[in-house]
């Protein structure tokens, strides 16, 4: 049951991610094409378009929902990945722990460089 | 003559790892299908984008050192190799946001076709899928095509 509701999860991350890294994905690295349909303005790169974009509370929610979502979605697929290569007990404790640590590490760095962004 | 040793030794149910086939079922363990191996590459991109996630949120991290720290860190980022690497890290994303929308839409059940009597040739998803297989990879070139217009046009 707890592994069902874990895989579930993922999934839900999953298409949370496709919603949000799309969005994402698409401001970043489409912004010409966006910017030829005058959806967006360039560069979007700079310093001030960085800043400015960080400074919204709705942003930094977004950003750290992104982060949440692609945190839990990728490190699953790793602990998935890992646990079929070394699949003995103690090995699958380890990587659990390790996948937890990592992914709770980079969570609380990425959440107080989105706080800390809003206040820029 | 057979001893109770080698009896033993031949009805022992193989070992949990002895079963596996490791990294190398990956690749190859009979006929797979072309879904395998989409399979396959959407594990490999997944495992490149979670690498990248750390260096990427430490990269936005930056912003907050001034416009100096970061003018100087996407100056280090445009150099050709840090570009070749961005435009990897795109196709692994294109490619894994379309191939895991076909795998999230099989998972609710869509496109699978109504089940039917088992009479020869039998019916198989894989194949009723074959085409929006086919449909969403092109529509991941175009996107990985424009994606890269635009990489290399800035």
């Amino acid at each position: 049951m707890r592994e069902s509701r874990l895989w579930a999860f993922h999934l839900i991350c999953g298409a949370g991610l496709l919603v949000l890294l799309s969005l994402h994905m698409g401001l970043m690295h489409y912004a010409s094409i966006l910017a030829l349909l005058g959806w967006a303005r360039e560069p979007v790169l700079s310093f001030s378009a960085v800043a400015d974009r960080g400074r919204g509370a709705a942003w930094a929610a977004t950003y750290v929902l992104l982060l949440g979502f692609a945190l839990y979605h990728g490190l699953y697929g790793l602990r998935g990945i890992l646990g079929e290569i070394w699949g003995t007990p103690r090995a699958v404790r380890i990587i659990n722990a390790g996948v937890v640590v990592f992914g709770l590490v980079v969570l609380v760095y990425g959440v107080a460089v989105a706080l800390q962004a809003a206040r820029l | 003559m057979v001893t109770e040793a080698q009896t033993q030794a031949r009805t022992r149910a193989p070992s949990r790892l002895s079963m596996r086939l490791g990294l190398r079922g990956w690749v190859y363990a009979g006929r797979y299908p072309a879904e395998r191996y989409l399979y396959i590459l959407h594990r490999i991109c997944g495992l490149g984008l979670v690498l990248y996630l750390p260096l990427h949120v430490w990269v936005t991290g930056r912003r907050l050192q001034g416009p100096d720290a970061w003018e100087q860190t996407m100056a280090i980022l445009s150099r050709p190799v840090f570009v070749a690497g961005e435009i990897l890290i795109l196709a692994a994303f294109v490619f894994h946001a379309i191939n895991g929308f076909r795998l999230l839409f099989g998972h609710l059940g869509c496109a699978l076709g109504r089940p039917g009597h088992p009479v020869y040739p039998y019916p198989v998803a894989l194949h009723r899928q074959r085409r929006m297989v086919v449909t969403l990879m092109v529509l991941a070139g175009v996107f990985l095509a424009a994606g890269v217009w635009d990489l290399l046009t800035k």
